[in-house]
């Protein structure tokens, strides 16, 4: 880990970087917009998780309600992704020293990983293709993931 | 309100929260993430009343369905919050953006009543148009500002802290 | 319908002005400070709020000049601090000590707590887990 310092330093030194720290309302904007993102992405992923796992909406096709509900759940990802650079970059030093935050990128990667693998296949196949076992595990795999992340994120504050 | 709120912040219970290794930050964490429950959900429910998405599936199915998750969300949004204002009442109660919260939550609760009371009894007329008449659509985009702004004051707030 | 539109409007208009009271923030924003603005300090402890989300201890610093000014620093959360090995009795009120930590970006007598040094040597790191910047 201690390979990746430098790489760090140099994050913490961007022109980016500096600018946030200035700033006496840029963080916390950021930061709040990092919030909203945050319950509309596990929002959509408790509904989407829950219909694959087959405990609501039943009724509705599950491709059509993932596909309905895909721009807002990518949306949110994408303006997680780059609030989270931005807030990254004006502390790395910081987030360096935090176990937390390790936990919390090596999640972050699996949800990702998942989300344009598994979930996408699983999500938007014809239902009498995919087996029941497939979607549920698919369900609760997104749930765990997504709130695995969320929860290391909240470690940072409280853990060394 | 001041003396009632001091009595508050030195019961035994408001002591051990605000003084705890686990219990606050379990607390907290519970508040932050029970958002996506609660807010997250309605959110997608917000969606169909404005016509952004979800436009094919039933207006009342989708709130049918969704409404009892809803319910849970706001139950631990409301415990865990009760129970955060308990640990630090008097800083709580003086701050100005704690107020514009409680506020903004009256407010949307009062928005949600109104709809209920109303357009949402003729939800049978507009249950499958892909656009809800202008009332429900009103409410859709006054809840969502509501919610986004009880948010930004809810983290705002921590700051001041 | 039309009164309900009334009712909501009227309803709107007094909680606005009811959120519009006046608030005693102790500390508007010190949550925010800047770390080209490093204080080192040294004081009399006359206050420990050993709170959740985050402590502060507060510090009579007396100036070149005589005069005192009382200065708040924040700290990480009792359960991060105590897993460290600081705890209440370590920040006794009466206390001698020598506190370093970033001032607030508004300019106020706050800052946030870092590396506390008290006048047998011993030192204490009372910031959280973010404010410890690795040194090479």
């Amino acid at each position: 880990m201690s390979r990746l310092l430098p790489l760090f330093e140099w994050c913490d030194n961007t022109r980016v970087s500096v600018a946030i720290r200035d700033s006496r309302v840029l963080f916390p904007v950021i930061e709040t917009v990092h919030l909203f993102a945050l319950t509309i992405l596990l929002g959509t992923t408790i509904v989407v998780s829950l219909r694959l796992m087959g405990v609501t909406l039943r009724r509705q096709p599950l491709a059509e309600l993932a596909a309905e509900l895909a721009p807002w759940m990518d949306g949110s990802i994408v303006v997680m992704l780059a609030s989270g650079a931005l807030l990254f970059l004006s502390e790395a030093l910081k987030c360096y020293g935090s176990s937390a935050f390790r936990v919390k990128m090596l999640l972050l990667l699996g949800a990702l990983v998942f989300h344009v693998t598994v979930f996408r296949r699983v999500s938007r196949a014809d239902e009498s293709k995919v087996g029941p076992a497939w979607r549920k595990a698919a369900g609760a795999l997104g749930l765990a993931l997504w709130f695995g992340v969320g929860l290391a994120g909240r470690g940072i504050a409280f853990l060394e | 309100m001041l003396p009632l709120v001091e009595w508050l912040y030195h019961t035994s219970i408001s002591v051990a929260i605000r003084e705890s290794s686990w219990v606050f930050p379990i607390i907290e964490t519970t508040h932050v993430l029970g958002l996506s429950l609660s807010v997250g959900v309605l959110f997608v429910s917000d969606l169909r009343l404005v016509g952004l998405a979800l436009r094919r599936r039933p207006a009342s199915e989708l709130w049918g369905q969704l409404k009892p998750w809803m319910v849970a969300g706001f139950i631990v949004m409301f415990s865990s919050g009760a129970l955060l204002f308990w640990s630090q009442p008097i800083k709580a109660y003086q701050s100005v953006f704690f107020r514009a919260k409680l506020a903004m939550l009256l407010l949307a609760a009062l928005n949600a009543a109104v709809y209920h009371t109303t357009i949402f009894r003729r939800i049978n007329e507009w249950d499958d148009a892909p656009v809800p008449p202008t009332q429900a659509r009103l409410t859709g985009w006054i809840s969502l500002a509501l919610w986004a702004g009880v948010i930004a004051a809810g983290r705002t707030m921590a700051y001041t802290l | 319908m039309k009164t309900f539109g009334l009712v909501r409007a009227a309803c709107i208009v007094g909680l606005l002005a009811a959120t519009t009271l006046p608030a005693l923030a102790h500390h508007s924003f010190a949550a925010e400070f800047d770390r080209a603005k490093p204080v080192k300090l040294k004081g009399v402890i006359t206050r420990l709020e050993w709170q959740n989300p985050h402590i502060w201890l507060f510090v009579d610093v007396t100036g070149d000049d005589g005069k005192v000014t009382n200065w708040g620093f924040s700290g990480g959360p009792p359960g991060l601090l105590t897993r460290r090995g600081v705890n209440k009795e370590t920040l006794k009120v009466g206390t001698v000590v020598i506190v370093s930590g970033f001032r607030a970006k508004d300019g106020s007598n706050n800052a946030s707590g870092g590396s506390v040094t008290f006048e047998d040597g011993r030192n204490v790191f009372t910031g959280s887990a973010e404010d410890a910047v690795p040194n090479r």
